[in-house]
């Protein structure tokens, strides 16, 4: 009796749609009937028209082939509902083993993977035609109204920033913030993360730099805006009653700040980190810092590592339709000056993370100075422009400063 | 084989940035370094290794006279993509003025 891959093999020989196969991901779905599915997929890449039956029988006379079958999308689509509910099935039976073996952690890394992967197996390639005028008028009223309601790109009260983005921080982007070590990477990120909370969006920040307490007193320092010193906030130095006040105030009817961070033991993963974005549902995520994160497919070779993490990322922030802005350091040589900004080319690792993101802005700042300045090295959405930021990290405040006001 | 003057001039300005910028006296044989000196005027301009080791004192934390003689065509390189990287960005910047004020 045929089974749904061999219809769904017969569906494809009778009505000739080898795009829907391609465009499906049918490499995915098809087990039992691999090798005869590889071969019709090599003879269409060869010959650009699908096998005749009498071919196929003849290379695999156990093949079940079906004469009477409805059209290949319809046989491809209950393949893979077919196909998610039997890992489904696999997924939860394994989970449900290593809660009983007491693995409760185990069980939920592997949940989150396997669920990551399952969504992404299921997922379809989205296309456009980019001479249908009708959609692309709609997709601009959309974004338009979107722009209007405050809920499309993310800006960051920056001016620099804000010109070179004309769009924002939008859905689906992977920015990157590069710098040399001790610049003021991180600082930046949560600077952004605020603004972005400030304008009623709700920030997930990845630390796995600094423990969750740190970030949130960098958090408290910048939202204060130079009523709280990061120095006594660190020391535990807070009056009680008046923090209090200013919290209830700032926090009124403002979206939740999550900050995550590991145990310095455990590992976070795009599919980890994806878990999280359903968790609490953020508007953007930051991830703090690129290098200490690791990628689904465990690596031992970091380049590899960094050339997944990037390509994960980015998929993440399409899938999920939300930005992520990744922090990543640049690798100076013993004959680079450490007082300019990196260039793509120092990105440490792999320059992957660049080939991948939308927009990578290098920081650079000269000993003993407190101006930071911006350069975005790639804008696929803008302009590469550049601009500075006088930073007071003790107070949290950020300001933008022009080419001319400064004498570099 | 390059001038004697230029060979010694080269080690003295090493050895005047050394004591400038507060590493002391390199404690260098002008003698022996000089052949060193002599082997890098013949692959570049005197003005390019000058130059150099300018960069070089401004981006070593640890300078010796070993490392120049031996990396100078890649403290030659970083400088030059450096230097090219500045006159890049600074267009850059008149062209980001000019696409603002049109915008």
């Amino acid at each position: 009796m045929a089974n749904l891959e061999s219809t769904t093999l017969s569906a494809l020989l009778n009505d000739k749609q080898v795009h829907i196969m391609f465009q499906g991901g049918a490499d995915s779905v098809i087990r039992t009937h691999s090798d005869v599915w590889g071969f019709i997929r090599e003879y269409a890449e060869k010959n650009q028209s699908v096998p005749p039956v009498n071919i196929v029988k003849q290379n695999f006379p156990d093949f079940d082939y079906v004469v009477d079958t409805g059209s290949t999308k319809h046989h491809l689509e209950e393949l893979k509902a077919q196909c998610l509910k039997d890992n489904l099935k696999i997924a939860l039976r394994n989970a449900a083993n290593d809660v009983q073996a007491d693995k409760s952690n185990e069980a939920l890394d592997y949940l989150i993977t396997e669920t990551a992967n399952l969504k992404r197996m299921t997922s379809n390639v989205r296309d456009v035609d980019a001479t249908d005028i009708d959609s692309a008028l709609a997709h601009y009223e959309h974004v338009k109204e979107m722009q209007e309601l405050g809920i499309h790109g993310i800006f960051t009260g920056l001016e620099g920033f804000d010109n070179y983005l004309p769009a924002g921080i939008t859905p689906g982007q992977l920015g990157v913030l590069l710098a040399y070590p001790a610049i003021g990477k991180s600082w930046m990120s949560l600077y952004l993360a605020v603004q972005a909370w400030k304008m009623g969006k709700s920030p997930l920040v990845v630390s796995l730099e600094m423990t969750e307490e740190e970030v949130r007193n960098r958090v408290y320092t910048i939202m204060g805006e130079g009523r709280w010193s990061h120095r006594k906030l660190s020391a535990g130095e807070v009056e009680p009653d008046q923090f209090k006040d200013w919290a209830e105030k700032t926090f009124e009817d403002k979206p939740q700040f999550n900050i995550i961070s590991n145990d310095g033991i455990g590992e976070v993963t795009p599919s980890i980190l994806r878990g999280k974005i359903d968790q609490y549902g953020p508007s953007i995520v930051f991830v703090d810092y690129l290098n200490l994160m690791s990628s689904n497919v465990r690596t031992d070779n970091e380049v590899v590592k960094m050339k997944n993490l990037s390509r994960e990322l980015k998929l993440l922030a399409i899938s999920e339709q939300i930005p992520v802005v990744a922090i990543s350091s640049a690798t100076p040589d013993d004959v680079t000056d450490m007082n300019s900004v990196p260039t793509l080319g120092q990105t440490s690792w792999s320059r992957q993370i660049a080939y991948d993101a939308d927009w990578l802005l290098a920081l650079g700042r000269a000993a003993n100075s407190d101006v930071i300045e911006f350069c975005f090295r790639k804008n696929r959405n803008g302009f590469l422009g550049e601009f500075l930021v006088q930073a007071d990290f003790d107070s949290g405040r950020f300001l933008y400063r022009d080419f001319e006001d400064v004498q570099m | 084989m390059a001038d004697r003057k230029d060979r010694f001039g080269m080690l003295g300005k090493y050895k005047k940035l050394s004591i400038d910028r507060g590493y002391g006296d390199p404690g260098l044989n002008f003698n022996k370094e000089q052949w060193a000196a002599d082997a890098l005027l013949e692959s570049y301009e005197i003005q390019e290794i000058s130059a150099a080791l300018d960069y070089y004192f401004k981006v070593s934390d640890s300078p010796s006279w070993k490392f120049f003689s031996f990396n100078c065509d890649r403290i030659i390189a970083s400088m030059k993509a450096q230097e090219l990287d500045k006159k890049q960005r600074e267009e850059r910047r008149a062209l980001a003025k000019e696409w603002l004020n049109n915008g």
